[in-house]
């Protein structure tokens, strides 16, 4: 009765560290397949854990030819593989089937006689053959063979293609990449529809290996921007590489500069433009963002949306997200300046109207600005952070009501609730996440800058700025082109837009593409 | 060193040549010539072009050290270099003098020189360590937005314009005068240093006369201009006519002032042109003590001009008499004992 009622603690406190790792002895490495199917199983069941690896399937079994039986192993991931295409096309053959006539041919029979699958590749090497267990292939090892057959058999549970949740059109394509490396090869493949499309792969990642694809159209694409690309990709020396953002922070030239030097896009159609005009896309299995590569400060400008809509609508767009990007650059700051070094600048009662809604406000123009921008960053990242529906709430809570109790405090004036926000509106239109966020980073220097001296302030940094993105290069391509330097053709189009069929006639001087014709002069030929 | 245009050469050289334009050098033009300041402009432009042909004919593809050291020797050239290392860091000093007063005068009226000075030369810095071809490419990038501002400036001017202003048309009739504007031009020099580094040298013969040539129709506009729109001798008293030039315009409630424009100007002229010469200074440095790498060099040459403006240890009459001989003088008389030494080479042969 007394234990119903009364909970002894044990007295004794508990305590859990870290202990240091045990020194294990090295693991013996074996690179080719035994002939032997006893060593290549306990070989295997060393590697993978086995029993603890509760994921990963074995199965003996004996495979009778000219009536002499050889003992097989297969093995695969559950989850990963389809169980049915194992049974169906893989052991039902091998154990009811005996078509052979030839002993010494046994490996080839059983590649091309007994197999009904459509991707069977023998190897000899071990490591190879068990690494494409993870990604849900089946391995194949038969007594008295120095051989394996990895056969493909992926089935694995994955989001099926759907909208680009980060860069939505409303006119244009609504598919995005997914997480499955072929997937997202197909897409851009049944997209491009040529042979000239090269799907080239290369893992990432010492140990993960990492399925990875470099696109390119080779009758296009410079072959040495192929290559440095394939070189960069190829000599990254890392462990696990686990998504293509990570890559391009391995591949990046310059990564302590705020812009970023590569495209990631979610779209398909995206890609196939690039890859159209001579660049390089890189698709890594796992990550539903790929990269494009060179970039330019206009690729990271245009939206995917401003190549389908007609002319006077696209440069009418493309104006005002100009405008933006130096609202969302430069407007605080502007403000910071005239209101507190060239108050002369204002017209009468401009300044009258600022300075009657700053009266009873107790922080400076600079403090007050810091402020509010810090506010509206916060309610920005929060509202990323917390789950759909309680985010937008928090917009609501964070930009209305705080804001209006904030002005009525007299913490803040109204005008600087209108700056910080007409300067965060202008910064969404930016359609490169990594450029909002480069402006976002840059937008707190220039408030700096304006703060110390004026205007004066504010173009020490939009000159330092300009010289760092005059200085940044992308796989070779200076970042500001073709605005600077001046070999590069077709400038007006790209920065202010032309309707399709008036664009270039030629691609990208700047990419140095292999075959620089891109259209007919007069590409609508209904009109001669 | 990485390798620059040919076109972004000749922009760097032209915003050079213009920087000290926009500032007072008009009404130097104005008071040494009055109403004919702008034909002695053309008749400058004219001297300076002679000069840089007879130099692009003869050596074209060859720059300034290898052929000095050909001609008089590397002891004569280390002297030269010398000389022009001295001369082109108290032109960049001279040049941050001039712009950081301009904007301490108009734009920042209570706030000390020195403070002025020290963003500056961070901006200056900047460009420095992003090295020559940045700064080559900034150049052709500000070029094209230089000639929008000045564009602006002079068609909103249009209205002031009264052609009686540029009578009599022969001013104050002197001749001589063409030669004290010819240190506008001086900058050209530079070409003879760098052009070693152009990309494609056969397309960059002719790059220093094309920029002579772009220089001094754009002062000659912009002198013209102001001669047209500030009557004589009222256009002399001005310190900055292109400033006085940018506040005769005026489109009513719209858009009643331009001379924001000008501030820009002079800030970006002033920092491209004294980065760009910071890095000549470093280049003239690095070939007369042979670095492979002048980048490590870089801060302390920016510290360097800093100093200089600082301590005002700036002789403009040096500057505005040296870099002219250079340009007109040596390099044209070197260029001839070139071809000359040349060809006796060759008959001994």
């Amino acid at each position: 009765m007394k234990n119903l009622f009364f909970y002894n603690e044990n007295n004794k406190p508990y305590n859990f560290d870290i202990e240091p790792p045990s020194k294990s002895a090295p693991r013996e490495v074996m690179n080719h397949v035994s002939g032997d199917l006893d060593v290549n199983i306990a070989y295997i069941r060393e590697l993978f854990s086995l029993p603890q690896n509760g994921d990963i399937v074995t199965r003996e079994f004996t495979v009778q030819l000219l009536n002499t039986s050889y003992r097989a192993f297969i093995i695969c991931v559950e989850g990963l593989s389809n169980a049915v295409s194992i049974d169906e096309f893989i052991l039902k053959p091998l154990m009811l089937l005996n078509n052979s006539t030839d002993k010494d041919g046994l490996e080839n029979l059983v590649e091309t006689g007994l197999i009904t699958h459509t991707q069977v590749k023998k190897n000899d090497n071990i490591h190879e053959l068990l690494l494409t267990v993870n990604i849900g292939n089946a391995v194949l090892f038969i007594d008295t063979l120095k051989c394996g057959f990895t056969m493909d058999v992926k089935s694995w549970e994955h989001r099926s293609v759907g909208n680009p949740e980060n860069e939505a059109v409303i006119q244009g394509p609504h598919e995005g990449f997914n997480e499955v490396l072929r997937c997202n090869t197909a897409l851009i493949r049944k997209t491009l529809n040529t042979p000239d499309l090269v799907m080239e792969n290369i893992p990432v990642g010492k140990t993960s290996k990492s399925p990875g694809a470099i696109a390119y159209l080779k009758n296009v694409a410079n072959e040495s921007l192929v290559a440095e690309v394939k070189k960069r990709i190829s000599l990254i020396d890392a462990e696990y590489v686990l998504s293509s953002l990570d890559v391009e922070q391995y591949i990046e030239e310059a990564s302590f500069l705020p812009v970023p030097q590569m495209v990631t896009t979610e779209r398909p159609d995206r890609v196939c433009k690039a890859l159209t005009e001579g660049r390089v896309a890189f698709v890594l299995n796992g990550s539903s963002h790929v990269l494009i590569m060179p970039a330019t400060f206009f690729d990271l400008i245009t939206s995917a949306e401003d190549e389908y809509l007609r002319y006077p609508y696209s440069v009418f767009i493309r104006f005002l997200r100009y405008i933006a990007v130096f609202l969302s650059l430069l407007f605080p700051a502007v403000f910071a300046s005239v209101l507190n070094f060239h108050p002369e600048l204002l017209l009468t009662n401009i300044l009258l109207t600022v300075s009657s809604s700053r009266a009873l406000v107790p922080f400076g123009a600079l403090m007050e600005l810091i402020l509010m921008e810090v506010a509206f960053e916060l309610i920005k990242e929060a509202g990323i952070r917390v789950p759909g529906p309680i985010g937008s709430t928090l917009g609501i809570v964070g930009g209305l009501i705080v804001g209006q109790a904030a002005v009525e405090a007299n913490l803040v004036s109204p005008i600087m609730i209108i700056i910080v926000a007409v300067t965060g509106i202008a910064s969404f239109t930016v359609p490169s996440y990594s450029l909002a966020f480069a402006f976002r980073f840059s937008r707190f220097l220039y408030i700096l800058g304006g703060a110390v001296a004026g205007l004066y302030g504010v173009a020490v940094v939009f000159f330092i700025n300009t010289v760092m993105g005059i200085g940044t290069k992308s796989f070779g391509v200076p970042f500001l082109s073709p605005l600077t330097p001046a070999a590069a053709r077709n400038r007006v189009n790209l920065i202010f837009g032309a309707p399709i069929w008036k664009r270039g006639t030629t691609r990208e001087e700047y990419l140095k593409p292999k075959d620089m014709y891109k259209k007919a002069k007069i590409s609508r030929k209904w009109r001669e | 060193m990485e390798k620059i245009g040919a076109k972004e050469t000749k922009w760097l050289l032209i915003l050079l040549m213009l920087s000290t334009v926009t500032l007072g050098d008009i009404a130097v033009f104005v008071s040494n010539s009055g109403t004919a300041a702008f034909i002695n402009c053309i008749c400058g432009l004219l001297i300076a072009l002679l000069a840089t042909l007879v130099v692009n004919l003869l050596i074209r593809h060859t720059d300034m050290f290898e052929v000095f050291t050909a001609v008089y020797g590397k002891a004569l050239t280390s002297i030269l270099g010398f000389v022009l290392l001295a001369v082109t860091l108290m032109n960049g000093a001279q040049k941050m003098e001039l712009f950081s007063r301009a904007i301490s005068e108009f734009v920042l009226t209570d706030t000390p020189r020195i403070f002025i000075l020290i963003l500056f030369s961070v901006s200056v810095l900047s460009a420095v360590l992003f090295n020559l071809e940045a700064i080559t490419r900034y150049a052709l990038a500000a070029g094209l937005v230089f000639l929008v501002f000045a564009g602006i400036i002079v068609f909103s001017s249009l209205s002031e314009a009264r052609y009686t202003n540029i009578c009599p048309v022969l001013g104050k009739g002197r001749v001589v005068n063409v030669l004290n504007m010819l240190y506008v031009f001086g900058d050209v020099v530079y070409f003879y240093i760098i052009s070693g580094y152009i990309r494609n040298r056969r397309r960059s013969a002719f790059t220093a006369s094309k920029a002579v040539i772009g220089a001094g129709v754009i002062t000659a506009v912009l002198t013209l201009f102001y001669t047209l729109c500030v009557p004589y001798p009222v256009s002399e008293k001005y310190t900055y006519p292109l400033y006085r030039l940018a506040s005769l315009a005026n489109y009513t409630v719209v858009l009643q002032r331009l001379d924001g424009l000008v501030f820009l100007m002079w800030m970006f002229l002033g920092f491209i042109s004294v980065s760009a010469l910071t890095l000549f200074a470093v280049i003239i440095f690095a070939r007369l003590f042979n670095l492979s790498d002048p980048r490590a060099v870089s801060p302390a040459f920016v510290f360097l001009v800093f100093l200089i403006t600082l301590t005002g240890f700036v002789s403009e009459k040096a500057v505005n008499v040296i870099l002219p001989a250079f340009a007109f003088g040596v390099m044209p008389l070197t260029a001839v004992l070139y071809k000359f030494k040349k060809s006796w080479r060759k008959k001994n042969d």
